[in-house]
């Protein structure tokens, strides 16, 4: 695949992708949480994701671009376990879960937000938090146990934060859509993953609202790693962060947003449209 | 006449023409044959009697049969020394008895001079009674006369019985010449197959085992399902060891076993074919029926329970058709089926065009709550059709679908069913172009993909539902019309029989495409019926039990593939 | 550690969310308040009528039969009002309870049986299958093998309950492990119910066929036919409503009830928050399995006779009917519409004379069929929504189906 030399990092790290094979190494290689391999997603022979390899360090906050369609939220699905990768695989934390099921991947502290904001409609706000505290999958324990004193706190603190403490009794299918997706990112937030799939999680927010979205992120860079998408070019600037550009399925470009904004293909692809 | 002549007459008669073609010389020669020979039937030596039976069976003449029923019957009298047939007595008031007279030989009323026919007092008649052994003779000879006739479904009867035990030894000749020159092939192989049943009676393994074995070897080569009972008992009888005084008794049981094996394997074979077209024909009803489900699943998420009722409308549109044409076994009137499948496309289809606007129009994507409601809808109309026709009534399939068409030696396809077979064809065909060859279809897909889309594009989506929806309906309506001909017609006939079953095509074809409905009904349908008569040690499966198994094939199936044979593609297919 | 500073409200939005979650147990809308007046008048009024001589045995042991449908009811709603998965089964577990309870009263019916060669009492409903009459069994006769376990009350109770419950551990596995949802578990569930009343309405399977399980006698030794018997069988199975309605209750009001709930709204994304569904759908299944088999249990002795019929598919289609009618999502719902429900089947399923026309038993065919579209069409939550929406009260233990 033909890359630009955008800047030093860029092609250093590209470099070292290419060199670098989780399989070969036996998973012994700690530097990544996350790796794909040569992964492709074909539906219907439509190729919706064709990525050689990219991989996502600790701690590490990865901003993932690109136009409609582009794959991004397939490259989400195929991570999450939603969508099985034609080919290749996927690496997290030193294992293999190319073929684990949903719940495995979640269990193994993969949160997901996805692009439209998904709640459970007949729960209220507070019991979707509640069902987000992490630790409590197994059926005894949520068969006898009930939310501690800290649990409850933690819920109030996230959802004042975001502002939907008013909303705490209220079924969730009564909430606006800018209000869904706070507490689709509440939860994502409330339970506390490793690594944090980040679907679009400002569309549909205020200038503010984006802001304090952002903020959040931020905060949470310091012990989680998260991959997040967007569209809005602000929101990314504000995260300052390391940017993936995908392209019809491919990485077109990778950088800091500075150096992949003067990119020509990528505005020609993306920006300039 | 002398009886030498007439004996040389018969043999070359019977040696050297196919007997059905011999024509009688002349009519009126013959009848005076046939009356000299009836009359001996009344002579006084048992030889002689004996002797005329047997040339009357020989005579070609299809009146003989009922000639020699009557001497059985002890039913022909001397009368005046002329046999007679008296088949009616009458009582006076004082308990005497009098013959009403016939012809013997045609039958027809004897009419005295004022054109009366003749009552004659018992007292007057001599009865000819036959012997026992006459009477036996006289049967085999029935059948015998049978092989002269020219109608081929008879001489086919008459080539059969004589074969079978103990076989008419007296036939052999005539066999031997019809198995080599009868027209019909069919009557060829069985004359040839009663033949052989003859001569391996004849000879045993004992006396004359080569010519025996011989003949063993070429039943099985014939594949004679006659035959299989007579082999199978002697073979068990060797296999078990019984002492028989055989040479070369390995042999004898090897050529057994051989043969026995051969008509074994071709009757399973045979048998299966019939399964999977009894399969195939099944699945086709059940592929009628699973269209109309799964287009409307696919169009509107709705599930509809009351499918079956639709076909049960169908069907007793039929029904309603027969007693209109007046349609009845003895009196048929066949078109009253051509006019039943339209009637019974439209009836269906208009209930379901109400049933569309009074109910499914509110359920849209709620495939639950529309199963409930149309459910309710299904147990309405079955009461109604309860209430008005009782619970049982009966379609008689027109001629033309009685009967089959043996296809292969032993292996009757029914005309019925290939009509059914032909029919879901030809719907899958119309169905398939009206998907995609018409406004409507192509509407319909629109909608089936994105409503709300399809809405703002300026398609009338709640027409095309309801269009579809009268269309799937009629389509079950034309599946009730085609089961009237393979099966029972009763009120809660859609429920008990056929609503879950052809769900449970949709479930395992997918509702992505068509042809994974017709594949799974087909499939369906052929394992039913080959499951059903397996035999697992000395159990037959049967019908029930072969339901559970399907059923957890299908589960099985489902786990591989949850989403059916063809699954609905897209990433917002989730249901 | 993500951090949100602590914020000098937070103490204040406590107690605010404490108070809400009071007032919200405190604010009992009917669906609380219904379970336990008919509790009431169940387990005083009735039984106060009765001895009063206002009402006949027959009735009371009538409404007996009717809580124990309530039972089944109640197990229905949890999975399909609370976890959203229709099953079409649970006349199936209703039934294995039934005959499990039917053949120990079998065993210990009349009349004078004959003694097999392994020193059994062989069951007169099973002379049927044999087919020999009463007293012409030759000997070889044998009480098969699977009646045996049913001969004493306290392993009949458990196999009663334990035998529905693996039989929806085994559908349910298969079912929800290969993610069969909606419509397609509903049709599969009808399905095994009509193969399962297939099989048992076969002869030779030695479960007395189409005839069903008769000529009860006793049970624990007490004569069937005795009205005290009757109430105690009666206030027995009110008891056992009770049970299991509170039983219902702690689940759905436990995390696994708004799990379940989360499942009926959206099961596929309940998956990447680490839940594993199917565990929770087979929780909920086997539950409601196994209360449908005491359900069974508890009908089989008053019913006096226990048949395939109860297993039909039109069956188990009407416990969906009885719970959607009472208001799914609504334990007590499912109560009151066993019992509405049944109450009506009573009324109409009598000759009456009506003004213009005679209504005759097989018209109650017509009030199902408008029963089924009507619940759907003009009331989807059923009789509790109904006086909900009269009344206008809040309600919170009721989760509203959509
Ligand atoms: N399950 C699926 N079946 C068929 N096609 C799919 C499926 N999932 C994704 N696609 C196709 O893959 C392509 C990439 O889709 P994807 O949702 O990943 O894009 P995206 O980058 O997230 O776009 P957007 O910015 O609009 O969210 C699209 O063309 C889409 O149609
Ligand atoms: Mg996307």
């Amino acid at each position: 695949m033909e890359r630009t030399d955008n800047s030093m990092d860029q092609a250093q790290r590209t470099a070292e992708y290419k060199e670098y094979s989780p399989r070969e190494s036996r998973l012994s290689e700690e530097r990544y949480l996350l790796f794909l391999e040569d992964i492709t997603a074909v539906f219907d022979g439509f190729k919706a994701l064709d990525v050689e390899a990219l991989g996502i360090e600790h701690n590490e906050l990865r901003v993932i671009i690109g136009p409609n369609g582009a794959g991004k939220t397939t490259l989400c699905d195929v991570v999450s376990g939603k969508t099985r990768p034609t080919t290749g695989y996927v690496f997290y934390d030193g294992a293999d879960i190319t073929n684990q099921t949903e719940e495995e991947i979640a269990l193994r502290g993969i949160g997901r937000k996805f692009q439209t904001p998904t709640v459970f409609d007949s729960l209220t706000t507070y019991e979707n938090m509640e069902l987000a505290l992490p630790g409590h999958y197994r059926l005894w324990s949520n068969l006898f146990g009930s939310t501690t004193k800290d649990q409850e706190e933690r819920i109030l603190e996230i959802l004042e934060r975001v502002g939907l403490i008013d909303e705490l009794h209220r079924e969730a299918k009564y909430l606006s859509h800018g209000q869904r997706q706070w507490l689709a990112i509440s939860t994502l937030i409330l339970s506390d993953p490793k690594l944090l799939l980040v679907d679009e999680p400002a569309a549909g927010l205020t200038d503010a609202e984006t802001a304090l979205t952002a903020e959040l992120l931020l905060e949470l860079k310091d012990d989680h790693t998260l991959i997040v998408i967007e569209h809005d070019m602000d929101f990314v600037r504000q995260l300052d962060s390391f940017v993936t550009v995908l392209n019809e399925g491919a990485i077109m470009a990778e950088g800091m947003m500075r150096d992949v904004q003067q990119n020509e293909e990528v505005i020609e692809a993306y920006l300039g449209r | 006449m002398s009886r030498v002549t007439i004996f040389c007459l018969i043999t070359l008669l019977s040696t050297f023409f196919s007997p059905g073609l011999a024509p009688p010389s002349s009519a009126q020669s013959n009848d005076e044959f046939i009356r000299a020979e009836v009359q001996k039937l009344a002579a006084e030596s048992g030889a002689i009697r004996k002797a005329a039976v047997m040339t009357l069976a020989k005579s070609g003449d299809m009146r003989v049969e009922a000639i020699l029923e009557s001497f059985k019957l002890a039913e022909l009298y001397l009368w005046n020394d002329v046999v007679v047939l008296c088949k009616e007595m009458l009582e006076d008031d004082d308990y005497n008895e009098f013959c009403r007279l016939s012809d013997a030989l045609t039958g027809e009323p004897l009419l005295d001079a004022s054109g009366k026919q003749y009552e004659i007092p018992i007292e007057e008649l001599q009865e000819i009674a036959p012997s026992r052994a006459e009477r036996k003779l006289t049967n085999s000879a029935k059948f015998l006369a049978r092989l002269s006739s020219p109608d081929r479904e008879i001489r086919m009867s008459g080539a059969k019985k004589c074969g079978d035990p103990p076989g008419i030894i007296e036939s052999v000749s005539q066999l031997e010449a019809m198995s080599e020159n009868d027209p019909v092939k069919k009557i060829r192989y069985i004359a040839k197959e009663s033949l052989l049943l003859i001569r391996l009676n004849q000879t045993t393994l004992e006396r004359d085992s080569e010519a025996h074995l011989g003949i063993v070897r070429e039943l099985g080569k014939m594949k004679s399902m006659r035959g299989l009972p007579r082999l199978q008992e002697t073979y068990d009888g060797l296999a078990q060891g019984f002492e028989i005084p055989v040479a070369a008794k390995d042999e004898a049981t090897k050529t057994y076993k051989f043969a026995v094996d051969q008509i074994n394997g071709y009757q399973s074979f045979v048998g299966g074919v019939g399964n999977v077209f009894r399969g195939l024909s099944l699945g086709s009803v059940l592929i009628l029926m699973a269209l109309g489900l799964a287009i409307t699943f696919g169009l509107m998420r709705v599930i509809n329970m009351a499918h079956g009722e639709l076909m049960m409308i169908g069907a007793y549109a039929t029904f309603e058709m027969q007693r209109l044409f007046g349609h009845s076994p003895d009196n048929p009137s066949d078109l009253y089926y051509v006019a039943a499948l339209p009637v019974a496309f439209l009836s269906a289809a208009i209930v379901g065009y109400l049933i569309e606007i009074l109910v499914v129009r509110h359920l849209y994507r709620r495939p639950l709550e529309s199963l409930l409601a149309t459910w309710g809808i299904g147990l309405i109309l079955i009461q109604i059709v309860r209430i008005r026709y009782g619970d049982n009534i009966g379609v008689n399939a027109p001629t033309w679908a009685r009967g089959g068409l043996e296809v292969m030696q032993d292996l009757i396809v029914p005309y019925s069913r290939c009509f059914i077979i032909v029919l879901c064809g030809l719907c899958v065909l119309l169905i398939y172009y009206l998907m995609n060859h018409t406004k409507l279809g192509l509407r319909m897909r629109a909608t089936m993909q994105n409503r709300e889309m399809a809405n703002s594009v300026g398609v009338n989506t709640g027409r095309v539902d309801r269009y579809t929806f009268a269309f799937g309906s009629g389509i079950a309506g034309v599946a009730g019309c085609a089961w009237t001909l393979i099966g029972g017609v009763t009120p809660d006939m859609g429920q008990t029989n056929f609503i879950i079953d052809s769900f449970l095509v949709v479930v395992t074809g997918g509702v992505g495409e068509l042809i994974g409905v017709i594949c799974a009904g087909l499939g369906i349908g052929v394992l039913t019926k080959v499951i059903e008569p397996t035999t697992i040690g000395p159990f037959v499966v049967g019908a029930i039990w072969a339901k559970i198994l399907l059923l957890i094939i299908i589960v099985g199936f489902i786990q591989f593939k949850p989403a059916g044979l063809f699954a609905p593609k897209g990433r917002l297919s989730d249901v | 550690m993500f951090r949100i500073g602590a914020l000098k409200q937070v103490g204040d939005f406590l107690q605010d969310a404490g108070r809400s979650k009071q007032s919200s147990t405190v604010n009992r809308g009917i669906s609380f308040f219904v379970p336990w007046v008919l509790f009431f008048v169940g387990l005083v009024v009735i039984p106060l009528l009765y001895y009063t001589g206002l009402i006949t045995i027959g009735t009371v042991n009538m409404l007996g039969r009717y809580m124990a449908f309530a039972i089944v009811a109640v197990g229905l709603d949890l999975i399909w009002g609370y976890t959203g998965i229709l099953s079409l089964c649970q006349a199936f577990f209703f039934s294995l309870g039934g005959y499990a309870m039917g053949m120990y009263l079998a065993h210990h019916g009349g009349p004078e049986g004959i003694i097999d060669a392994n020193g059994w009492k062989i069951p007169a409903c099973l002379y049927v299958v044999y087919p020999y009459k009463v007293g012409e069994a030759p000997a070889d006769a044998l009480v098969p093998w699977f009646w045996k376990p049913f001969y004493t009350l306290p392993v009949t109770t458990v196999l009663g309950l334990l035998v529905p419950g693996l039989a929806a551990l085994a559908i349910g596995y298969f079912g929800f492990r290969s993610r069969v949802r909606g419509v397609y578990f509903a049709i599969l569930t009808q399905a095994i119910t009509v193969a399962g009343w297939l099989v048992f309405c076969m002869n030779n399977m030695k479960l007395c066929g189409t005839n069903g399980l008769t000529r009860f006698d006793r049970i624990a030794g007490f004569k069937l036919t005795n009205p005290s018997v009757k109430v105690s069988l009666y206030v027995i199975t009110l008891l056992a409503l009770v049970g299991v309605y509170l039983l219902c209750k702690h689940v759905v009001k436990s995390r696994v009830g708004r799990i379940l709930i989360a499942i009926r709204d959206d099961e596929p994304t309940l998956r990447f928050s680490g839940y594993k569904p199917y565990i929770y759908k087979l929780f909920a299944f086997c539950l409601a399995g196994m209360i449908a088999g005491l359900g069974g249990m508890l009908y089989a002795p008053q019913m006096g006779i226990f048949t395939p019929t109860n297993m039909e598919a039109s069956a188990s289609i009407l416990v969906v009917v009885w719970v959607a009618v009472g208001g799914r999502g609504a334990l007590s719902g499912a109560i009151l519409g066993a019992l509405a429900v049944n109450l009506l089947y009573n009324f109409f399923t009598s000759e009456k004379n009506l003004w213009l026309l005679t209504w005759k038993a097989e018209y109650w065919q017509f009030v199902l069929g408008g029963l089924f579209i009507g619940v759907v069409l003009l009331f989807p939550g059923g009789l509790i929504d109904l006086w909900r929406r009269l009344v206008g009260t809040q309600d919170n233990d009721i989760t509203t189906y959509t």
